[in-house]
């Protein structure tokens, strides 16, 4: 699967309640290797409220702007990879107690 | 939660109907798309070229315009003309209008043949008396041709 | 002593390059439409591109990553690639006006036919780029430009009534004047499209990355873009002023190239009129040398293939091959027949239309700190760079629905 597949999927619950759709999706560095590894997904109540990178805590100029992107992405939040139970091609299902982390970025 | 997305988008689809009726609604009332908006627009432009046409003449009489640059704003100015000619010839009137465009026609016309003979003028050589009649018959084709316009938009 | 010069230079060609074929044809025309009522549309313009190109050359210079790398980085694949596909389209366009006024000023200087000038035109703007360094190539057709100052001397010869023409930059509208609110916005916005059109940016922040900038370069740039857009504007209103003194009280709306070149042979006679065509002759070649490199920078920087004129054209092949194809599809356009001056009074509106997808990412990126470490806006830049957001916006919105009702300004 690659990430634009990923991207705009709706995301389900347990019970198949659809509770949004994959705006992002969150890789970690590994310190020593270099490489990259998925992490987790955003998810958001609509496809096209991203956070433009106004998901880290630090930048905050122009303010408006900022201000305006993070309400249009408000109620998103970051599930992470070991939470998710499939990825099918109509949609990403989680587990019964997945967790809702903030989406920010220190 | 997943409700609002759609709502979302009939909200948007509509205030874009509205929009868009509200734009066509203006222009159809808007002079620019009428048929006496058109004629008028003709006549106007038609004006404009007939003027271009005069001070060209009148520029490159007293050496003040390189001739490749006279030649080509007259050559400019005739195919301007002849595109007005033809957007009145197959312009759809109605009644009262008709009138009017055979009136718009034939000053058009005048200018077409007066250009055409500037042209002529400005290769062969012409005398100072030949070439300041022929500015001034066209500039008086130019006013009654603008004076066509004003009488178009007056009567709406 | 060579700072000093390089750093006239920089103005120089900065002025010279202003201009181009759609600040000559929308100048022009509006006005020997409006006269003087819409100058302070220019004067907005060009606080907005001094701004837009100040922030994208700073971006360029400090993070090393021209506009559309940017983009792509910053919105993602899908959203960059939908403002890829319209600034492109808008940049073909802009090019093919610019080949289109390359022919019109070889057919006023000549007489002969612009369909046999445009294949001319189309080769000479390919061999250029294909041979000529960019920094000659810059230089050359800026200083040529400048041959445009004959509009602003033109302005002086002509015993102007001054104190009418100072009413009319007040809003008094002249009095042969009998044209309706839609379509003066709707010249508002072309005018303002003519003045900030988006491919001036791609072409300055890609061209600080071929000119290998670094943070030392920035007050040079800086210099250029604050000095040299101004005075370049300036000429821009001359344009604007001749027309609205020779043309406005004959009303003779100008519809064509050949027209925009009359006040100036009726202020300065014949000397003047070639000075101002090769005037003429720079200003569109210059533009279509930067729209040409625009759109290989454009697509090249989205799908991430190596650009830039310092590397050789066999090391960038897709980068120039863009570039032949869009010329050859911008010549192929004009030999259709299609009036070059049309063209561009529509590019300058889309140009408008177009904007705010490019101005938005340069204004966020130039705020990020890991791009930007301490070179990020201040307050000052933000305020204004907020206030051009609304402007560009509402421009962008405004600009089809009054294109509609005026019938495309008729």
């Amino acid at each position: 699967m690659i990430l634009s597949e990923l991207l705009q999927l709706p995301v389900l619950d347990a019970v198949g309640t659809r509770i949004g759709v994959v705006t992002d999706v969150r890789f970690a560095l590994d310190h020593d290797s270099g490489d990259a590894h998925m992490l987790g997904v955003l998810i958001g109540r609509r496809s096209r409220a991203t956070f433009l990178g106004y998901e880290r805590k630090t930048e905050t100029a122009p303010a408006l702007i900022a201000r305006f992107l993070r309400w249009r992405a408000r109620g998103s939040f970051l599930v992470l990879l070991d939470d998710v139970r499939s990825i099918e091609p109509d949609g990403v299902r989680l587990r019964t107690d997945y967790r809702r982390y903030s989406p920010e970025l220190p | 939660m997943s409700t609002i997305a759609p709502r979302a988008r009939g909200r948007r689809a509509a205030l874009a109907l509205v929009l868009t009726g509200v734009c066509l609604g203006t222009a159809g009332c808007s002079q620019a798309y009428s048929a006496s908006g058109r004629l008028a627009q003709a006549a106007s432009d038609a004006s404009a070229q007939t003027q271009t046409g005069a001070l060209t003449l009148r520029l490159s009489a007293t050496h003040r315009l390189p001739s490749p640059a006279t030649d080509t704003a007259l050559s400019d100015a005739i195919d301007k003309l002849g595109q007005d000619d033809s957007s009145l010839t197959s312009a759809d009137v109605s009644g009262g209008l008709e009138t009017a465009r055979t009136r718009i026609l034939s000053k058009v016309r005048t200018g077409e043949d007066l250009l055409a003979r500037a042209r002529h003028l400005t290769e062969a050589g012409a005398g100072q008396a030949t070439t300041d009649a022929l500015v001034r018959q066209l500039q008086v084709t130019a006013k009654q041709l603008a004076a066509l316009q004003k009488q178009l938009q007056g009567s709406g | 002593m060579k700072a000093v010069l390089g750093l006239a230079l920089g103005v120089l060609t900065a002025i010279g390059g202003f201009v181009d074929i759609g600040d000559l044809v929308t100048s022009s025309v509006v006005g020997s439409r409006f006269g003087l009522t819409l100058a302070w549309v220019i004067i907005i313009g060009v606080v907005g591109i001094c701004l837009f190109a100040q922030m994208s050359g700073r971006v360029a210079a400090i993070s090393g990553r021209a506009t559309f790398e940017i983009i792509r980085e910053r919105l993602g694949a899908r959203v960059g690639f939908a403002n890829l596909v319209a600034s492109f389209l808008i940049n073909l366009m802009t090019l093919t006006a610019e080949v289109g006024g390359i022919a019109l000023s070889l057919q006023l200087a000549t007489s002969l036919q612009p369909t046999l000038w445009i294949p001319v035109a189309a080769i000479a703007v390919w061999l250029v780029i294909w041979r000529v360094k960019f920094s000659i190539l810059e230089n050359v057709t800026g200083l040529l430009g400048l041959a445009l100052i004959v509009f602003a001397v033109a302005v002086f010869l002509l015993h102007p009534d001054w104190q009418s023409l100072g009413g009319q930059l007040l809003l008094q509208s002249p009095s042969q004047g009998s044209e309706t609110p839609a379509t003066y916005w709707y010249f508002a916005i072309a005018l303002f499209g003519s003045a900030m059109t988006p491919y001036e940016v791609f072409f300055f922040s890609s061209g600080a990355v071929e000119e290998h900038w670094t943070r030392k370069d920035l007050g040079q740039s800086r210099v250029n873009v604050l000095v040299g857009f101004p005075l370049g504007a300036l000429l821009s209103i001359a344009i604007s002023v001749t027309a609205a003194i020779v043309l406005l009280p004959h009303q003779i709306q100008v519809t064509s190239l050949s027209q925009v070149l009359l006040p100036v042979a009726q202020a300065g006679g014949t000397i003047a009129a070639i000075v101002a065509l090769l005037g003429f002759v720079a200003a569109t070649f210059g533009a279509a040398l930067e729209t040409t490199l625009s759109s290989g920078y454009s697509l090249a920087q989205y799908f991430g293939w190596s650009w830039g004129k310092f590397r050789r054209p066999a090391k960038a092949a897709r980068f120039h091959l863009t570039m032949i194809i869009c010329l050859v599809v911008g010549a192929g356009v004009l030999l259709t027949g299609v009036d070059p001056v049309q063209i561009t009074e529509y590019s300058v509106v889309f140009s408008a239309i177009a904007l705010p997808l490019t101005y938005l990412p340069i204004l966020i990126v130039a705020n990020d700190r890991d791009y930007m470490g301490d070179k990020v806006n201040g307050r000052v830049t933000n305020f204004f760079g907020l206030v051009f957001l609304v402007i560009i916006v509402i421009a962008s919105v405004a600009a089809i629905p009054l294109m509609i009702i005026s019938a495309a300004g008729s």
